[in-house]
């Protein structure tokens, strides 16, 4: 988490900021949202293993999805700093995100005629500016040390029409150094279990899922404040 | 019953090494094998009674498809030897992204030893098929030999995601560029921003991660007649 020097809020300020922000996501196009205790985090070693075996097409495309990123171990510390957390969804429709080869379409990056890429894109977006919206807030209220956590790759979201993520290139300028921040996967956090842990029901939607077979798909923000 | 009790009663004696014993679920082959009709939501935590029936019908399933002996194992149970790799790395005539894979900043073996359940199975190898490493494999039988172990090791892993087990994770035998991208002038996957051409049938070998299958194979008490050819086993951990 960023570095501060102010004195952070008191603990009983701190939740009911907490719940200022969780309200702010549920505003702005969460389908729910829940404070949580950063001690019920679940940072799991093999979480990154399932982005590299096998390889996913979004694995060493930017500079948080693994090899690179955060490891387990860094995840873990950042955690352990943190008090508390809001963790949000964003509800995606079976048809979009189990449509028939939404992967294919995913990974050559071309638009499809049902529109489901867009459509898909729009979803992970929403969770990139929300992660982005409560940071800011949380800092506006005093809360200085937050770390963000997404879905997906940065790269494909923020930078889709540029060939290559800077950093990956060697510049130390990120495209979008505020909008930018690692996945819940990619830095190793079970988001699957937290989504349970906290009773939401989520699906294993794999590539040969069909629409019918998931209610809905889900994809998840986590915003961590210390 | 709870599961300690049905542990010591020994009703999952018949998913041990030492054999299995169940009822069979049809000739599943692994290209029909199904994604279930309705998938059912995640559990914040595994019922370790529903983790045992599962690995004991994934053993099975693994056995209907043509693996000779299929055994829930533990993480206690995998033998690691962290010289493999670095033989592995000398038998470079086809670098893939699997052979041997490198993980930089995560540790395989923490990630391994989080599991609780696995699945450790082999194939027969084609008689006087050798062993052939890296490859290339020349032999389109001995390569498909390869591809059969890819193709109920990957199943098994799909298996366990729809049942759950989303963090499922398989090895196999041999490199995968020489048994599915033996034409290819590269490894594709090896390009940044390149996935794997062959994501749901690839996964790196056992040896090449640093897991001594063949120790592995040994400890199970199966025939060691299996052992005059190349040993084609492999290994998921379900949850």
């Amino acid at each position: 988490m960023g570095k501060d020097t102010e004195i952070p809020p008191a603990p009983r300020e701190m939740e009911a900021e907490m719940e200022s922000l969780r309200s702010m996501a549920i505003t702005h196009g969460a389908s729910n949202a829940q404070v949580i205790d950063a001690d019920i985090i679940p940072v799991d070693p093999r979480v990154r293993f399932k982005c590299m075996i096998p390889k996913c097409y979004m694995s060493g495309r930017c500079g948080h999805c693994p090899p690179y990123g955060y490891s387990a171990e860094k995840t873990r510390e950042i955690v352990s700093a943190g008090k508390m957390g809001v963790f949000f969804h964003v509800r995606v429709n079976s048809s979009i995100i189990a449509a028939k080869n939404i992967g294919d379409v995913i990974t050559s990056g071309r638009a499809d005629d049902a529109g489901n890429l867009l459509s898909l894109g729009g979803h992970y977006m929403l969770i990139y500016t929300l992660v982005h919206m409560l940071r800011k807030k949380a800092a506006e209220k005093g809360i200085k040390r937050t770390q963000g956590f997404a879905a997906g790759c940065c790269k494909d979201v923020l930078c889709f029409l540029s060939k290559n993520c800077r950093i990956l290139n060697g510049s130390d300028q990120c495209r979008n150094p505020e909008m930018s921040v690692p996945s819940l996967e990619s830095a190793g956090i079970d988001a699957f279990r937290l989504a349970s842990r906290v009773g939401w029901s989520v699906y294993p939607i794999g590539g040969r899922c069909e629409p019918h077979s998931v209610k809905r798909g889900m994809l998840m923000g986590l915003v961590l404040a210390g | 019953m709870d599961f300690y009790e049905a542990l010591k009663n020994g009703i999952f004696t018949q998913y041990t090494l030492s054999g299995f014993n169940r009822q069979g679920l049809g000739n599943m082959k692994p290209e029909t094998f199904p994604v279930p009709e309705e998938i059912v939501p995640v559990s914040a935590e595994t019922d370790p009674l529903v983790l045992e029936n599962n690995v004991g019908r994934l053993a099975e399933n693994a056995r209907e498809m043509g693996a000779a002996k299929a055994a829930v194992i533990s993480p206690e149970d995998i033998v690691f030897d962290e010289s493999l790799p670095e033989t592995m790395r000398a038998d470079d005539a086809l670098p893939s992204i699997h052979w041997p894979p490198e993980y930089p900043l995560d540790n395989l073996k923490d990630a391994l030893m989080s599991f609780r359940r696995g699945i450790f199975l082999y194939i027969r190898a084609e008689p006087g098929m050798p062993d052939y490493g890296g490859g290339p494999i020349d032999d389109p039988v001995h390569r498909d030999c390869y591809r059969k172990l890819h193709e109920i090791v990957t199943a098994i892993e799909s298996r366990s995601f729809y049942m759950g087990h989303y963090l499922a994770m398989g090895f196999a035998a041999g490199n995968c560029r020489s048994i599915f991208c033996a034409d290819a002038d590269r490894c594709i996957a090896m390009t940044r921003s390149k996935p794997c051409k062959e994501p749901y049938k690839s996964r790196p070998s056992m040896a090449a991660a640093g897991m001594d299958a063949l120790q592995m194979f040994r400890n199970a008490g199966w025939p060691p007649d299996v052992l005059k050819g190349p040993l084609l086993a492999g290994m998921v951990m379900v949850a």
